[in-house]
């Protein structure tokens, strides 16, 4: 009984532990559907990145505006040569990073060559391509020569990749990003949010908020759930458009719908039969009902394209009337195209919400024209790796975010394998537009030439949905690049109810563990005898280090590539081959698992390589949510379990009994996450007592607790009634009973001690599993637990960290089995008498 | 019986078993009568009808799509019974042989192999299929083999554990004395003995592989789209929960009514089988 009087102490600890949370004034709290892997815009995958930090934290030469026009940031000025091969910026005086070093020409010539330097891993390097040298004139100018014009170069330099960033911080701008920017980094909670604090000696106009919370919360449910419970402030770039005729009906809340630059397109294969024929493409094109989709697949929510370009891009031609909705004369092109019967493809769409609901409703449509159609969902990094990489694919559905990437249709080598001099010459000829009015009609030619070659399907342009709370301004509403630019916004009248910010205080968590282990083998040793002890230990250690073996072996058979995954769509192939290199993930297997394991058994888990942070911290960090998840199941499942299975074994028999028996089958039948799933429905959604998800502090843990516990309450339950009534049947009981005690002190003061023994040992079995087993649950609920983090990191290729969370779970499982052998063997000495002479039960 | 005897009464009542039965034929029933019949086509979309409550014509109302929710539950179950009963049929096919091996060869040999198993057991099942899963590629065969590895063990140690002690009886003595060898022993005289248990375990782990194939299809990693899955379109409906109630109820209880049908036959079963067997549960 002990044990659950500890078990009830630390659990009300760690609950008791958020309470702390201090309130910080003008704090803007944003939600955001993906967070970035690190915060280096510079280098990989940047949309993600650029979200946070973009003019946050990071500033360049020029910056977009709401609108999409060019201004100037760092540089106050800027000029072109007349060849337009060098161009002059003049640079802002007394700029400084947050770190106190200085901003300028120097830094400038720093940050541009880096981009094009070899081994950088920028992955914009090809568009910088033509950044020859950067003269520094004077401390205050530079210019930038170039092998051939680039004549919207300012637009180019307003990205985030070509951030200013300093010398000295560079490379760890990952993990610690020093930007001359109006914020800096505080904390960040990986997987759940990141925290911007405001910087006092900013050379600028200082921002009016003091603190941005960037939650991340990609799951359109939690993002739901999040907003309808005030959890965020504003989620600009908000991924639940089914719910927004629900959102609009809040007076409190300000719903914005803008433009995007994703450009949404069923790509197909120009390099493999049958796409490589033009009639094909285009009976795909005409078969298609651009409005169905989006009102199918989006709710409404965006606009039909006709060419890979966004409508409000600078030269936009509309050419949505190319390939007007018309089935017959998609069957009739593919009849000259040889194919009177219709034709059979494979989809193969990553693992996004828009693409398997335009896959569902693109598959009816292409089945009227005759193209049966089957559908693969691939993981991201699959797709990356197959699709993308490997060009394994005949259609597939992918979002272009970058704005005016129309570059990638001159590409040699990219996936959808299109390949037509004539587009290049039309290519070259925009780059080296002499004048803005040649080059603005020469991308309508460009524009028009996709479309005629119908290269792709162009679908729809998204819609940028953004939720705020009214009295919030200066968010953006379109998205000319992705980016929540936070300097300008500014808040009315809104006092900040509760505050959330977990808290970020721990015991030495891990010297606890040591010490309790040793405790239990000096006991062990103690009681049961040094060899005794040390045979299990041993046994237990060989298991662990079989587990070790097959989770590495099993993980680096993963198809995917850690590397590609997090350079994103647009990266070059060489920038990808680098951070291969650098991620070590190239040397030989068998060394990979030495290093891996002697680093576990000095408590260093390896270095996520999408994090870019130990993996040991990661784990605590998730442990921080699914421990105390984990303990109140525990918990909640014997308080209920407890009185079932006492009444169910008093009124054994009776119609009570029998209630209850169904009561406990129904309770294992029950899938936990449909549980969970009504109690958002009646508790979130119905009487709005409880989040509906997100970790916002312990009360978010309350109906997810429940769910796991309910079914393990019905076992327990049921164990402890089978136990009971086989106790009660026994002599002392039974001789108890003779002398006259009563029916309820016979349970509960004779039987229900005893009655103990089964129902922990089946406890302890499954305390293991419940940090494990709530992978589904914590996704039902968007908690930032350990079963998501290894989600997570398996469809993001994180190895190491997947490698690192099964260990923890299996060491978890060996360790309460060797409790609970140790436990057995002080009860019944005869037992490990048996296991001293080797002989198995 | 008496209060104080209870020692061999029943866990669960002979009831459990009818109701498990019955349950389960009109479950098997509808699964094949969705194979050629459901009352609209499950993958017809009507952009016409989208997110109708359930009504006379769509008794459990129609989906984002347009489509109708009672045919894509029908239509959903042959996915779940074929996922579920592949994961069985492919720990039976490993576990049993590998279970009488392991009852036959005391030694380490037995050892090596329940070792092995022990280490299976360790590792956190539904995230580990998770990843595997994932690894292999969503699909439902990947799911169905993801769920099979962990039955692998499960029927090991029922055989093994079971077949042990029926070495040292007669009739196998009798069988070894008429010149019979280990594996036609295992084969003949051990197999029937615990084929009875093998049965109620394969009822147990079809409910266990219903409810986590569920799981797995929720997360995205089942059969995938457009083939209609009881954990996908549980995942769909969280979004509308509020609008749309009842996308997250009906295939909800399509789970949780195979599942308990399933798990009440298995305890139904085991009860039937050998009451002494309860203890152990």
């Amino acid at each position: 009984m002990r044990w659950v009087h500890a078990l009830v102490a630390s659990a009300l600890l760690v609950l008791a532990a958020p309470a702390w949370a201090e309130v910080p004034q003008s704090r803007l709290v944003i939600g955001v559907p993906l967070e970035p892997p690190h915060l280096d815009p510079t280098s990989g995958a940047a949309a993600a990145i650029d979200e946070v930090v973009y003019a946050n934290v990071f500033e360049g030469l020029t910056r977009l505006t709401p609108n999409g026009t060019v201004a100037p940031s760092l540089a106050e000025s800027w000029s072109a040569s007349p060849d337009g091969l060098s161009w002059t910026f003049r640079l802002k005086h007394g700029v400084t990073f947050n770190d106190g070093t200085a901003f300028n020409a120097e830094t400038v010539r720093f940050s541009l060559m880096r981009i094009v330097a070899a081994g950088s891993t920028n992955a914009q390097k090809a568009l910088f391509a033509p950044v020859r040298d950067v003269q520094v004139i004077d401390p205050a100018t530079v210019v930038i020569h170039l092998s051939r014009p680039v004549a919207n170069l300012p637009y180019l330099l307003a990205w985030g990749d070509a951030a200013m960033v300093s010398p000295q911080s560079a490379a760890t701008n990952g993990t610690r990003p020093v930007g001359t920017g109006l914020y800096t980094l505080s904390r960040w909670q990986r997987g759940g949010e990141l925290e911007l604090v405001r910087r006092e000696d900013y050379w600028g106009r200082a921002p009016q908020t003091q603190r941005l919370t960037f939650r991340f919360i990609g799951d359109p449910a939690a993002a739901f759930a999040a907003v309808r419970a005030g959890d965020v402030d504003a989620f600009p770039n908000y991924p639940a458009p089914e719910t927004i005729g629900e959102l609009k009906r809040d007076p409190a809340l300000v719903v914005t719908q803008g433009l995007s630059e994703g450009k949404v397109i069923m790509a197909m294969n120009n390099a493999r039969a049958p796409f490589n024929d033009i009639r094909v493409r285009r009976a795909l094109s005409y078969a298609i009902d651009r409005q169905a989709v989006i009102d199918g697949a989006m709710f409404g929510f965006g606009q039909p394209i006709g060419s890979h370009y966004s409508r409000q891009a600078e030269g936009y031609v509309d050419l949505t009337g190319r390939y007007p909705h018309d089935v017959a004369k998609a069957r009739r092109l593919l009849t000259d195209a040889g194919y009177p019967n219709g034709l059979d493809a494979t989809l193969r769409i990553p693992p996004r919400p828009y693409a398997r609901r335009s896959a569902e409703v693109l598959v009816n449509q292409l089945a009227a024209a005759n193209v049966r159609v089957k559908v693969e969902t691939l993981e991201w990094a699959q797709w990356l790796d197959q699709v993308f990489g490997r060009k394994q694919f005949d259609l597939t559905i992918v979002e272009h975010v970058e704005p005016m990437d129309y570059d990638i249709y001159g590409r040699t080598d990219y996936y959808f394998g299109y390949n037509n001099p004539a587009f290049d010459a039309l290519l070259a000829a925009v780059n080296t537009a002499p004048d803005e009015a040649t080059r603005l009609s020469l991308l309508g030619d460009l524009q028009r030439k996709i479309a005629d070659d119908a290269v792709n399907v162009f679908l729809f342009q998204s819609a940028r949905i953004g939720v705020h709370k009214a009295g919030i301004n200066g968010i953006w509403i379109n998205a000319p690049i992705a980016a929540n630019d936070m300097t300008g916004v500014t808040q009315s009248g809104i006092a900040r109810g509760t505050a959330n910010a977990p808290n970020t205080k721990t015991l030495p968590w891990h010297w606890i563990g040591f010490g309790l282990l040793a405790a239990l083998l000096a006991f062990s040793a103690h009681r049961l005898g040094a060899a005794w002890t040390a045979k299990k230990v041993a046994g237990h250690t060989a298991t662990l280090l079989a587990a070790s073996v097959v989770i590495f072996a099993l993980l680096q058979v993963l198809p995917g590539d850690p590397a590609a995954y997090m350079m994103g769509l647009n990266a070059s192939p060489e920038a990808v081959a680098t951070l291969r290199q650098q991620m070590g993930l190239d040397g030989p297997i068998i060394a990979r698992y030495l290093s891996w394991v002697g680093g576990l058994f000095s408590g260093d888990f390896g270095t996520s390589y999408t994090y870019q942070t130990p993996v040991a911290g990661l784990i605590f960090e998730r442990l921080s949510v699914s421990l105390p998840l984990a303990i109140s199941a525990l918990i909640a499942s014997v308080l209920i379990a407890l009185p079932v299975g006492v009444l169910a074994a008093r009124y054994r028999g009776k119609t009570l009994d029998t209630g209850l028996i169904g009561l406990m089958q129904a309770g294992i039948a029950i899938p936990n996450f449909w549980l969970g799933l009504l109690l958002i429905l009646l508790f979130s959604v119905g009487l709005g007592w409880f989040p509906a998800g997100g970790y916002s502090g312990w009360t978010s843990l309350l109906l997810p607790a429940l769910a796991l516990a309910a079914p393990q309450a019905a076992i327990l339950a049921r164990v402890l009634r089978t136990s009971l009534l086989d106790t009660l049947g026994d002599d002392y009981v039974r001789t108890a009973r003779a002398k006259g005690l009563s029916k309820n002190a016979a349970l509960i003061r004779h039987a229900l001690p005893n009655a103990w023994i089964p129902v922990l040992t089946v406890l302890g079995l499954q305390a293991p599993f419940l940090l494990a087993g709530s992978v589904v649950i914590e996704n039902v609920f968007s908690l930032p637990g350990l079963g998501r983090l290894a989600f997570q990191a398996v469809s993001q290729r994180d190895l190491i960290v997947v490698q690192g969370v099964v260990m923890v779970l299996v060491a978890a499982v060996v360790l309460v089995s060797l409790v609970i052998d140790i436990a057995y063997a002080v009860a019944d000495p005869r037992q490990r008498d048996a296991a001293l002479n080797g002989g198995r039960k | 019986m008496t209060f104080a005897a209870p020692k061999r009464m029943r866990a669960i009542g002979p009831r459990s078993l009818k109701i498990g039965l019955g349950l389960s034929v009109f479950i098997i029933l509808v699964t094949l009568l969705a194979l050629v019949w459901t009352p609209f086509d499950p993958l017809f979309q009507n952009p016409d009808a989208r997110l109708m409550a359930p009504d006379s014509q769509h008794l459990f109302g129609t989906d984002a799509l347009g489509r109708d929710v009672l045919s894509l539950v029908m239509a959903g179950a042959a996915n779940s019974v074929a996922v579920a009963g592949s994961a069985v049929i492919f720990g039976l096919a490993i576990g049993v042989p590998l279970g009488l091996w392991a009852a036959a060869r005391s030694g380490w040999r037995d050892d090596v192999v329940m070792r092995g198993g022990d280490l299976v057991f360790a590792f956190p099942s539904l995230l580990t299929a998770v990843m595997l899963a994932a690894a292999t590629g969503p699909s439902a065969f990947n799911a169905a083999l993801a769920l099979g590895v962990f039955n692998i063990p499960v029927f090991m140690r029922v055989v093994r554990g079971a077949g042990r002690g029926l070495w040292s009886r007669d009739f196998v003595t009798a069988a070894r004395a008429a010149g019979q060898s280990t594996r036609s022993i295992s084969i003949r005289h051990i197999l029937p003995h615990v084929l009875g248990l093998v049965v109620v375990q394969a009822a147990v782990q079809f409910a266990v592989g219903v409810a986590a194939e569920a799981g797995l299809s929720y997360l995205g990693l089942g059969a995938q789209p457009p083939a209609p899955s009881w954990g996908r379109m549980l995942a769909e409906s969280q979004t509308l929960i509020g609008t749309a109630p009842w996308l997250a109820i009906f295939p909800g209880l399509a789970i949780f009514a195979t599942v308990l049908a399933l798990s009440l036959t298995g305890d139904g079963l085991r009860d039937r089988l050998d009451p002494r067997l309860k203890r152990e549960v």
